[in-house]
């Protein structure tokens, strides 16, 4: 049952509106914009929760206007869609606190940090809520745009080069997804997602093969460099000289999980498993995640700096998503859509922690965190989980993925795909048990701050995102048969309801 | 009585995290060492779970985790029992130890119980998981607790094979459950029907192999003993251990199909395991590597009967009733062994030490097999069940001396912690007493057990033909070790075979450790090679983003669009991507 309402505009005002008024405050405003910035987030996530129930009983929430001849512009609120604006908006609401905590000591340039920030919600809540292919473009290009000055925000030299990086890699990936949209559109008329797959795109692929094989192509590559899929995932590691809640926010929902979200959807909302089988691009997608999976774990072992082994992780993480809907079986889709919020849950935990490391030990490279568990205790149980889970270890979310991924691979008669997660196993656990070791076993050097004070634990504002989202990766997993939790949804959306 | 389930790993668990916030809290506090004082106490509901039994009812909780079930059958509830009892055991000796962190100490001790049990009690494949995975991970904060060079070496050892242990049980749990075995009931029929039942089998025996010391994935073992603290090499040996054992119980396909190539193959790497741990044991310096290597070859005699029951399906049910007879006695008397080296070293020289060198040979006794003790049972029953095994060599004969290569290892073990340093003169304490506990507990238990819970096997009756069968490896081992110590005082040993020092002949760890040089050599060059893959896609994105400028000269475009050209390497990548793309969609019809 659909009905038509403002409700999802609601949704993207909730923090357009903080954008805007972020933007006209002066920088010394510190107190209106946080709560401009956690008014907006508390908002969002409040009328998430108030989504959540109607969209479960099976109603569907849209809004729509003319934008181009033919062509709407379509909101649309649907169960996939809402499991991802359901996970953006908890982490931007933990990532504002964390960020507001974080940028108290280096304060410049808050205003245009915080209004970029918002906007970047407002893109990835339009991509989530995007009922079709134009709508989805639109807010995929503005989420490029918004993000580039956080990744720049540091403004020095090696800032600059990294965002120009990320804005080419970006860009050309948007151009490919605009060709493909743009071919898409003239052939098959203006397409919108639907549940197993649009039946202008099926009847096109039915016509000519070619044609469809070729635009859904070139939107799949488009996509793949957010989505970091090897060989385009140049910029993600670049990106790393993002402050950090940038990092976490960029790895764990906004830019990188748009990607993943869009590969998903092309594959199973607009194309439709069968069709883009039939069309021969799901094997292609499948060597593509394998090869991404292996090399991103092979690359992050070498790294000596913490953020940039996490950013191979991410690249190889992400990539199971990809895997999830390549396999042709229901079973591995749930892994892969499941992964798409357990991902996010850890990953965004690593990257807190990794900012929380540095802000308060000095610490940026893995051979400095000798012994830092004795310091901050906290910080590297959280950051403990989030290595754990990451491996694919129970009882952390990371677990649960990995198992329905590999009886999925088993049922779809692909058992080498499970020989791919098994050494993916080993390279994570390679590189990430030597740091969560030393961590906790290493002797302190001299490399590490050294004081009088026995703890270093940092403040609240900081510590707690991190506790609550290692909390909830450990949750997702210990209840993941709860109806609501993030494996019950994924069965859901997988299955239709 | 889902309420005893809960309570049963709640309290360990909520323990646990209660220590781990306590350890938080500045050393010396009060609040804090009575919590570690009164932990044992948590495994309480555990034990009593265990000897409740069926009664209890079946655990079946489908939101928890991936649905969590668990029942107490025959392989379950006596082993729940042994790792409550151990474990309590180990946590009282723990609350004692001296030096700080034994918050810490007590907190890893009870992660690994709650992992340790499910994996034991565990009715589904995922929940068994979950458990193996749980104690494999707290596991190495025990090995590595003491923080010396030697700990970290053993740590780094233990999470390697750890962790392929724990992916090649992750890869077959997840075949197996494919194939229709979420039900560990229904598991060794699934992985007899599946397509893929080789393969199973293969990784079964490697990731189960590792956690129980199987020739030649042993090499953790004598590393992580010495270097963890006694009470955590108590339930090293003890407990651990036997989670692989259960592993192998529950996924193998025992009893539905014969595999004669992986039951010999597995019966040959176990004797292989159960004799030749003798030779670096013997040579052992610690003591506590001795005991290592003699759990190693127990672990054999286990993997023995297991290769037995794969090679012969219709002797399957005896040999798994007389492997957990045998792992219970195994685990406490083994565990009761570790601790008496911390027992030892309190107490060996004060008032109780004639208390403390009875009851270490009371468990020395039984763990070699000498009449009358928990071993003789353990081994009697072993025997009946693999006598008709049709094998290419004849095993009944070898069991015996199992016996005697335990008598040797545990007399090499004894002479060495008697030669080491001067031991304390503690009085009567809590751990004292546990341990007493422990002993006489440990090796009455197993007779009853025997009789009451397996009722496949019989319990040996007390003639002459029963006792000498059991004594006669002993004796052998005893006459053979006071030979070799008469040999040692009258200076016919070379000094580096008497005491082991400075360095054993053969280094604890044996065919791990040339592994370990080469697995680090390995390690540092295939990164490497890496770093030289991108070096080369960088150097090739440089060329291209030469070639772009040397075009922007020739033609002489402005300034701007010069620095347009770095756009390039995204561009020609993406283009590239989509070339490769479009010919590959081409070619396919």
């Amino acid at each position: 049952m659909t009905t038509t309402t403002w409700l999802p505009v609601l949704v993207l005002a909730s923090s357009l509106v903080p954008a805007v008024a972020i933007f006209l405050l002066p920088e010394d405003r510190h107190r209106t914009r946080t709560t401009l910035n956690l008014a907006g987030a508390l908002a969002k996530v409040g009328l998430v929760v108030a989504l959540i129930p109607p969209v479960l009983a099976g109603r569907r929430f849209e809004w729509r206007v003319p934008f181009l001849p033919e062509v709407d512009l379509v909101l649309r609120v649907e169960p996939f869609g809402l499991l991802f604006l359901g996970l953006s908006a908890f982490l931007w609401l933990l990532t504002t606190v964390y960020a507001i905590g974080y940028l108290r000591t280096d304060g410049r340039h808050r205003s245009r940090f915080f209004g970029f920030f918002s906007l970047c919600v407002v893109a990835s809540s339009g991509i989530a809520l995007s009922g079709n292919l134009v709508t989805f473009v639109v807010f995929y290009e503005l989420l490029t745009l918004a993000t580039y000055p956080l990744v720049a925000h540091q403004q020095t030299a090696a800032a600059l080069r990294g965002a120009r990086v990320y804005l080419t890699y970006t860009l050309g990936g948007g151009v490919a997804l605009l060709l493909g949209a743009v071919w898409l559109t003239a052939l098959a008329g203006p397409v919108e997602f639907a549940r197993g797959g649009s039946p202008a795109v099926a009847a096109l692929a039915a016509e000519q093969p070619g044609a469809a094989r070729a635009a859904l192509a070139l939107l799949l590559v488009g996509l793949a460099v957010k989505a970091a899929l090897v060989p385009l995932h140049g910029w993600l590691p670049r990106a790393m000289v993002a402050p950090a809640p940038v990092s976490a926010l960029l790895h764990a929902v906004a830019v990188v999980k748009a990607g993943v979200f869009g590969v998903v959807l092309v594959v199973d909302e607009l194309a439709g498993v069968e069709v883009a089988a039939d069309l021969g691009l799901l094997g292609p997608l499948l060597v593509v995640a394998c090869a991404t999976i292996l090399w991103g774990s092979v690359r992050a072992l070498r790294q000596d700096g913490l953020k940039a082994r996490l950013a191979y992780s991410t690249v190889a993480q992400v990539a199971y998503v990809t895997l999830g809907v390549a396999l042709l079986s229901p079973v591995a889709t749930v892994g892969g859509v499941v992964h798409v919020v357990h991902q996010g849950l850890m990953k965004i935990t690593l990257f807190f922690c990794a900012g929380l490391l540095a802000q308060t030990l000095g610490a940026t490279r893995v051979s400095e965190l000798a012994g830092a568990g004795r310091r901050m205790p906290l910080t590297c149980a959280a950051f403990t989980v989030g290595a754990l889970g990451m491996i694919g270890l129970p009882p952390v979310a990371g677990f649960v993925s990995k198992w329905y991924l590999g009886l999925g691979a088993v049922d779809t008669g692909q058992p080498w795909v499970l020989v791919v997660l098994v050494v993916s196993s080993l390279l994570n656990a390679a590189y990430f048990l030597p740091v969560v070791g030393r961590m906790w076993w290493g002797r302190p050097g001299s490399t590490s701050r050294s004081g009088t004070r026995a703890r270093w634990e940092a403040p609240p504002a900081l510590l707690v995102p991190a506790l609550v989202t290692a909390g909830c990766s450990l949750l997702a997993a210990v209840a993941a048969g709860v109806p609501l939790a993030p494996l019950s949804m994924a069965w859901l959306i997988v299955q239709g309801g | 009585m889902t309420w005893l389930w809960l309570l049963a790993a709640l309290a360990p668990a909520g323990t646990a995290g209660a220590l781990a916030l306590a350890a938080l809290r500045p050393p010396g506090d009060r609040a804090r060492r009575r919590l570690v004082r009164a932990a044992p106490v948590s495994l309480l509901p555990a034990a009593a779970l265990a000897v409740a039994g069926p009664a209890a009812g079946d655990l079946d909780l489908p939101w928890l985790l991936l649905g969590t079930s668990a029942t107490l059958d025959q392989v379950g509830r006596p082993l729940l029992l042994t790792a409550a009892v151990l474990y309590a055991a180990t946590l009282a000796t723990a609350a004692h130890a001296r030096g700080g962190r034994a918050a810490v100490l007590a907190a890893l001790l009870l992660t690994c119980f709650v992992g340790n049990a499910t994996a034991f009690v565990a009715a589904d494949a995922a929940t068994f998981t979950v458990g193996y995975a749980v104690m494999s991970v707290a596991a190495y904060g025990l090995v590595a607790h003491d923080r010396t060079a030697a700990a970290r070496r053993a740590g780094r050892a233990y999470l390697t094979l750890g962790v392929v242990s724990e992916v090649a049980v992750l890869a077959a749990v997840v075949l197996v459950v494919s194939a229709g075995g979420l039900r560990l009931a229904d598991a060794p029929a699934a992985v007899a029907a599946s397509p893929h039942t080789g393969t199973i089998v293969g990784l079964l025996l490697l990731g189960f192999g590792i956690k129980a010391g199987l020739v030649p994935l042993h090499g953790w073992l004598p590393l992580a003993h010495p270097a963890a603290p006694p009470p955590a090499s108590a339930v090293l040996s003890g407990a651990m251990v036997k989670a692989g054992l259960v592993g192998w119980l529950r996924f193998l396909p025992l009893g539905e199909v014969a595999l004669p190539g992986w039951g010999t193959a597995l019966v040959l790497l176990a004797l292989v395991g159960a004799f030749g741990a003798l030779v670096p044991g013997v040579l052992a310096r610690d003591p506590k590597v001795a005991l290592a290597y003699s759990s190693v070859s127990q672990m054999g005699f286990l993997a023995v009967l297991v290769g037995v029951a794969l090679v012969a399906p219709d002797l399957a049910p005896a040999c798994v009733l007389a492997a957990v007879v045998y792992a219970v006695h195994h685990g406490i008397a083994k565990g009761g062994l570790f601790l008496s080296v911390a027992v030892w070293r309190r107490h060996g020289a004060g008032r109780w030490r004639g208390l403390v060198v009875a009851g270490t040979a009371v468990l020395a006794l039984a763990v070699a097999g000498a009449p009358l003790g928990s071993g003789s049972v353990a081994k009697y029953a072993a025997k009946q069940a693999v006598a008709p095994a049709p094998l290419l060599v004849d095993v009944t004969a070898l069991l015996p001396l199992v016996g005697t290569v335990s008598t040797l290892l545990l007399a090499r073990a004894a002479v060495r912690l008697l030669a080491g340093p001067e031991p304390g003169r503690d009085g009567l304490d809590a751990p004292l007493v546990t341990w007493a506990v422990l002993v006489l507990g440990g090796t009455g238990a197993t007779w009853w057990l025997a009789d009451r819970w397996a009722p496949v096997l019989r319990v040996p009756r007390l003639d002459a033909v029963t006792l000498w069968d059991a004594a006669w490896p002993v004796l052998l081992g005893v006459a053979l070790a006071c030979v070799a110590v008469v040999a040692a005082r009258t200076g016919r040993l070379p000094q580096r075979v008497a005491t082991g020092e400075p360095e054993p002949l053969v280094p604890a760890g044996d065919v791990l450790v040339p592994v370990e040089r080469a697995t680090g050599a390995l390690l540092a060059a295939l990164p490497a090679a890496g770093d030289r893959v991108a070096e080369v896609r960088d150097r090739a994105q440089a060329a291209v983003v030469r070639a772009a400028h040397a075009l922007g000269r020739a033609h002489r475009v402005e300034r701007a669009e010069a620095r347009l050209s770095g756009w390039v390497p995204s561009g020609v990548a993406l283009l590239a991507v989509a070339a490769v793309a479009g010919i590959a969609l081409a070619v396919t019809p």
